[in-house]
């Protein structure tokens, strides 16, 4: 080898050295500062949420509501006595980009418990990094029954605090047909694991109360020409549409709803679909008559887990500048935030992740979402409010039972 | 022959390899083992993806292999309990039949089509694996997908079967590239057009990288679903393939190194951005832009090229403009001492002077015609074995067309062509080189990149043995494959008297120079009947002079000459008989006195009188 | 029956911005041959100047297209200059990288600047139903039809009797004989890249108001830009015309009839079939096979 060659692959040693070294070298992430008046050192936990991307706008949502949280939480004496301090890194709502960042949080920053990851392949995917070291993950958003099936890696140390797609079905199912008439349906969903699922219970739901499914349409995120589905959906005598999606792509739908001046009732579903979310993006008018099926009515406080805590969140959200159309997620991320500081001092304040796991089956916690207690699916899953709610004139009304429905 | 590894740098990849090796057990911290696996990953899909470099494709259809082996060893595993290494190899061979599928129809397409194809094959099997829900459960994705065997605990095991994969991928890589097919890769890249006239067939090569390339990323999809142990369409995502190019193309494309390189950056890079939060993928935007204004080779050259002027500064010695070679390129011939291996004294071919009256060529009814235009009609003419035909005539008379249709770069409307009793019509250029028919071309054509030695080592390579088999492992007739190019380029170029330009790029030699270096290329190939596309072009007399002295000798070793020139004094003194066409058509054919006089031939060249 | 003719209007509608895509693209592959990647991020710039301009700002409607035009243009015309330039003889992956690396900027600045919330613009005119016979139709969608084939159609008598045009068609034959005559391949260069980028801003700003703004829109957009230049000939204007068209139309019947999901695929079907089976495209003239 010539003497060239060899300077080079040397200095390319060299840089790659370099490399490996800033990699270990100091923590690689920001922190948001919620500690400070408190004494003692802060409880770190972790949290992976989609910061860019597609959905960044969702994973922004959720963390401001987290950020309240915590900031209460520290408000009113931190944890223990020690202040909580969320370490959020981006997952993209990509599974390997989350699964990596699981990593990171676990083997560098070395958390006790995880908040995560918002999608539901994300989740799938940090799982056998969680199941791997042992550590509790906290789930937030994501509705895959997969997350909650025992045998899935990762199993023994989830806890979702979010629905399953067929518990929202099963808390509709006394309104769909016989309160809202619902007989030929079309089904208008996002083509991922959150829209198919929702798709396939939903229509088993209707079909048990007697209804009819005409049409099943699933459409990628991305996709913003629906006059196609919309076409169809007119021409097979659908009387009603079931759409599972964000509120942006609702917005969308609607407008072209609007444009082709269909009738049909709409019913959103998913936990993704606040209404005034819609409204901005779509308009009033549009939106007036729709149905829409939420966890949280965050202008309802009386239907929250803790009404007193759900009228003081809504006002310190606006106070924080907030935007409006965020309350429809943030919520997940206060009640979460909640969830770990409960189970940390239920676990006698210690971050040993074993013993963390089995305090979060202890948790009880009256939410915005409603009473958080993980005594479904062996301590895995908790059951939240599910409502059905009707825009009237730029309102939000509940229409299904007030107090809420009674869980099966 | 040289051995491309010194003992230094032999010692050197020992070194690594041990640092590799021990890795689990020097560091402690989980992270880096997790990253230096995904890293392995990547080093063995930018390292495939690279082998299309290779051959001069650029695709964009890598994820399609990659995820198909992905599902294939899932859905293997998960719903029909095969055991790990059947899926294993299943994922691999499924990948490698897709990509013969997808490459028959897509590899005769040029650069930037080709590029948007695989494109759309990829985006199509992402759909596939994202709608066909009974099969791979959709976006719903496939959970549960199980390790690759119940002691597979930890990252540990999984560090060391990447390993394997990696050091097995890059010696098969290492190898093939100092073989006949790694230099007959090289020529198609430098020059597509030259290397089929020497007999090598773009397409089979590049087939032949799809199907390795799609094996390897097969392989890599399957590893990677059993190591995340949850699969979804996301891995067809779009960026995924982004990553891949960017590794190969920013750490070196068409290096052995540089997609190594690549991947370990690359993968590490985004971790290292997770600093910037918000702004880690604009950052990383600006990165890829800048990188292509500024280092387009990639990173592994820039570091070869940084290196080589700091041992300049530093040692006040110049380096001739050798090329920057990636590790252990295919041999340039040299010893690890320096010397160059013996060139032996006594010409040598493998044709002997043939009987003037046997026919070697035969023309008939030849009619080229493009749209309206009649570029050549009904031409007949024979090529006489061991004669010096020469083809003149005014500009846009055929000569060039013909050429074409003979060595069937260019098509035939009609007529046919015959070589030693046998049709030539539809075979391909690459067929007719390898029937002994060799050819120059009118606009400069070498392989451009390389030294003027290597222009001459490629072009031996239709005479070498093409096995994959044969190739990969240093059998006794890979070896003697390599030994003869050597020999025979080395030959070339004392009779050629371009030995003091060897190690200079092609493309740095003066212009007779490189008329000079295409002939030898042709000769390279041992052709038995050569077809000279205006060689004096551009060249001084005194050029011209030494050019008539070669076509001389090398009719007297026993090859047929067919020339077509401009130049009449050289057409008149060197050939044996003489064509002559006018607007497509042939007008005079006979030895050189009789064209000289002959009254049609005069007026085609000087217009009518009156 | 008459869903048919409504998915053909529909169709019809959404092919005309694919065709004011193509068009801008097939102009930028032809006389540059760039494979621009970045072609769906000016789009989405294209629809983020509109937003900004004329809901936060209330300008006209009308006026905000030309704004966005003139800024994502000279953008355009900025990125030949420094990016493109230098590199312009180098191999063809490395331009195509550079334009990749230049659509992750983009799509990312676009995030930190204007915040993920996707963004509504509000109603210039009307998104309401009108029936024409048994056909629903909107005002807004017929201003947005209506705009598209008009500056299609000044597009095409700028490059048939301004000078530039008749220069940037010297240079999409063949670029040396057009130095050799004088034309500077640097303006055009600059000219056809700037314009390109102007004509998917004004597709940007056009739909906005039907659908919404958000920083990752861009994206899918450029794969059937590609679409569109590939199936209609590369460097054929009436081809992409023509391309764009048959494109919405057969999404939107796809969508329609067969499956939403595989809606996308539409687009990377034909683009593999053209390729296949006729490389030239419908109405272009290159061969572009391996002999």
């Amino acid at each position: 080898m010539t003497q060239p060659q060899k300077l080079a692959r040397g200095l390319s040693a060299v840089v790659l050295a370099a490399l490996m070294a800033a990699c270990t070298g100091s923590p690689t992430v920001d922190r948001t500062g919620a500690s400070g008046a408190l004494g003692g050192d802060p409880i770190l936990f972790g949290v992976i949420a989609p910061l860019t991307g597609p959905v960044a706008d969702a994973g922004a949502y959720v963390v401001s509501g987290l950020t309240i949280g915590v900031g209460k939480i520290n408000a009113q004496g931190g944890v223990c006595g020690r202040p909580l301090e969320p370490i959020i890194l981006d997952g993209m709502n990509d599974p390997q980009e989350s699964a990596n960042a699981a990593e990171n949080l676990i083997t560098r920053e070395r958390v006790p418990i995880i908040m995560g990851a918002w999608g539901s392949s994300s989740t799938l995917a940090v799982m056998p990094v969680v199941a791997r070291h042992g550590i509790p993950l906290v789930v937030e958003t994501s509705s895959s029954d997969k997350i909650t099936t025992p045998g899935t890696p990762g199993f023994d140390w989830v806890h979702r605090i979010s629905p399953t797609s067929a518990m929202e079905a099963e808390a509709m199912k006394p309104y769909l047909v016989d309160e809202l008439g619902m007989q030929r349906v079309a089904i208008l969903s996002v083509n991922n694991d959150w829209g198919r699922g929702a798709g396939t219970t939903f229509r088993r739901v209707i079909e048990e109360q007697g209804g009819q499914i005409v049409r099943e349409d699933y459409i990628d995120q991305t996709v913003t020409d629906v006059l196609p589905q919309l076409t169809q959906i007119n021409s097979s005598g659908a009387d009603a549409i079931v759409m599972t999606t964000g509120a942006a792509q609702i917005a969308t739908i609607l407008k072209q709803y609007t444009e082709l001046g269909m009738d049909q009732l709409i019913l959103t579903t998913g936990g993704s679909n606040y209404p005034v979310a819609i409204m901005q993006l779509a308009s009033p008018e549009m939106v007036n008559g729709t149905y829409h099926v939420m966890f949280y009515v965050p202008t309802e406080h009386a239907l929250a887990g803790d009404p007193a805590m759900s009228e003081w969140y809504y006002d310190t959200y606006a106070e924080n500048g907030y935007p409006e159309v965020g309350l429809g997620e943030s919520y997940r991320g206060f009640d979460a935030a909640h969830v770990i500081a409960q189970a940390i001092e239920l676990n006698d304040c210690s971050l040993d992740p074993e013993s963390l796991n089995q305090a979060l089956t202890r948790v009880e916690f009256a939410g915005l979402s409603g009473l958080v207690r993980f005594s479904e699916a062996h301590g895995h899953q908790s059951r939240p409010n599910v409502y059905l709610v009707r825009v009237d004139n730029g309102e939000l009304e509940a229409v299904s039972a007030d107090p809420p429905v009674e869980q099966p | 022959m040289a051995e491309p590894l010194t003992r230094t740098s032999r010692y050197l990849l020992a070194g690594l390899l041990a640092i590799a090796v021990l890795l689990p057990y020097t560091v402690s911290d989980q992270f880096i083992i997790r990253l230096a696996i995904q890293s392995g990953i990547f080093i063995l899909l930018a390292s495939a993806h690279n082998i299309l470099m290779k051959v001069g494709l650029l695709s964009l259809g890598p994820v399609a292999f990659y995820g198909l082996g992905a599902y294939v060893s899932a859905i293997l595993t998960t719903r029909y309990d095969v055991p790990f290494p059947v899926a294993f190899l299943a994922a691999g061979l499924a990948a490698t039949a897709a990509g013969w599928i997808i490459g028959r129809l897509t590899l005769r397409l040029r650069a930037a089509y080709f590029v948007l194809v695989t494109l759309g094959f990829a985006e199509c099997f992402r759909l596939v694996a994202l709608n066909w829900i009974d099969m791979t459960n959709g976006p719903m994705g496939i959970t549960a997908v199980p390790p690759p065997a119940r002691w597979f605990v930890g990252y540990v095991p999984y560090f060391y079967f990447i390993l394997m994969l990696v050091v097995l991928t890059m010696f098969g890589l290492y190898r093939m590239e100092h073989s006949t097919i790694g230099r007959a890769m090289q020529a198609i890249r430098q020059n597509e057009l030259l290397a089929g006239s020497v007999g090598i067939s773009g397409f089979r090569y590049m087939l032949l990288a799809a199907l390795i390339a799609s094996f390897i990323m097969g392989l890599a999809g399957s590893f990677y679903a059993h190591f995340f142990q949850f699969l979804g369409p996301e891995i067809l995502a779009f960026d995924l393939t982004i990553a891949i190019v960017v590794m190969v193309v920013a750490g070196g494309r068409a290096t052995l190194i540089g997609p190594v390189l690549g991947a370990i950056v690359f993968t590490v890079l985004p971790e290292v951005l997770r600093v910037v939060q918000v702004w880690r993928m604009a950052i990383f935007g600006l990165l890829l832009m800048l990188m292509m204004l500024f280092m387009p080779d990639g990173i592994w050259p820039a570091l070869q090229r940084l290196a080589q002027r700091c041992f300049e500064r530093v040692t006040g010695r110049r380096t001739p403009a050798v090329v920057p070679s990636s590790f252990g390129s295919p041999s340039e011939g040299f010893a690890a001492d320096g010397s160059r291996p013996p060139v032996p004294t006594r010409v040598e071919h493998g044709v002997a002077p043939t009987d003037r009256s046997q026919t070697l060529l035969t023309v008939e009814r030849l009619c080229v015609h493009f749209g309206g235009v009649q570029a050549v009609h009904m031409v007949d003419f024979d090529v006489k074995a061991g004669e010096i035909l020469s083809i003149i005539g005014p500009n846009g008379a055929g000569k060039t067309t013909i050429l074409n249709a003979i060595t069937r770069v260019g098509p035939i409307t009609d007529g046919e062509i015959s070589h030693q009793d046998a049709l030539l019509n539809d075979l391909r250029s690459y067929e007719v080189a390898r029937r002994g028919i060799g050819r120059t071309f009118q606009h400069t054509s070498l392989f451009p990149d390389v030294s003027t030695r290597q222009n001459l080592v490629l072009a031996h390579n239709g005479l070498e043995p093409e096995s994959l088999l044969l190739n990969l492992f240093r059998t006794d007739a890979s070896v003697q494959a390599a030994q003869d190019a050597e020999v025979a380029a080395d030959r070339i170029l004392e009779r050629t008297r371009l030995l003091p330009y060897g190690a200079s790029l092609a493309r740095s030699l003066p212009y007779g120079h490189q008329r000079v270096l295409e002939l030898g290329i042709a000769l390279a190939a041992r052709p038995s009947l050569l077809l000279l596309d205006e060689p004096a072009a551009g060249l001084n007399p005194v050029e011209v002079s030494d050019l008539m002295a070669t076509i001389q000798r090398i009719r007297h070793e026993g090859v047929t000459v067919v020339l077509v020139e401009h130049d009449m004094k050289l057409v008149m003194s060197v050939s044996d008989r003489i064509v002559v066409l006018d607007h497509g058509r042939k007008i005079a054919e006979g030895r050189p006195e009789e064209v000289r006089t002959n009254q049609r031939v005069v007026e085609a060249y000087l217009g009518k009188r009156g | 029956m008459v869903e048919f003719v409504q998915h053909l209007l529909n169709g019809f509608l959404i092919g005309g911005i694919y065709a004011l895509m193509g068009i801008g693209l097939t102009l930028i592959f032809g006389v540059m041959n760039v494979v621009n990647f970045a072609h769906g991020q000016f789009y989405m710039l294209g629809a983020f100047v509109v937003y900004t301009v004329f809901t936060l700002a209330g300008v006209p409607y009308v006026l905000a297209l030309v704004v966005a035009a003139m800024a994502v243009g000279l953008l355009g015309v900025i990125t030949e200059r420094l990016l493109l330039r230098p590199i312009r003889d180098q191999p063809p992956d490395v331009p195509m990288l550079a334009t990749i690396g230049l659509s992750i900027f983009l799509a990312n600045m676009a995030l930190i600047i204007w915040d993920p919330t996707p963004k509504d613009t509000g109603l210039p005119f009307p998104l309401v139903g009108v029936k024409v016979g048994p056909l629903t139709l909107t005002p807004m969608r017929l201003f947005v039809l209506v705009a598209a084939f008009a500056i299609i159609a000044g597009s095409h008598l700028f490059l048939q009797r301004s000078r530039m045009g008749k220069a940037i068609r010297a240079t999409f034959q063949d670029r040396e004989a057009a130095a050799l005559m004088g034309v500077d391949v640097n303006v055009v260069n600059m000219v056809t890249f700037g314009w390109g980028a102007a004509m998917a801003a004004l597709a940007g700003g056009l739909l906005a108001p039907i659908f919404q703004v958000f920083p990752t829109m861009g994206a899918i957009v450029t794969a059937k830009s590609f679409a569109v230049v590939i199936v209609g000939g590369l460097g054929s204007f009436p081809g992409a015309i023509l391309a764009g068209l048959l494109l919405g139309i057969a999404e939107s019947l796809g969508a329609g009839y067969v499956s939403s999901g595989y809606r996308d695929a539409i687009a990377f079907i034909l683009i593999i079939v053209v390729l296949v089976v006729r490389p030239t495209g419908l109405l272009g003239h290159e061969t572009h096979k391996l002999a």
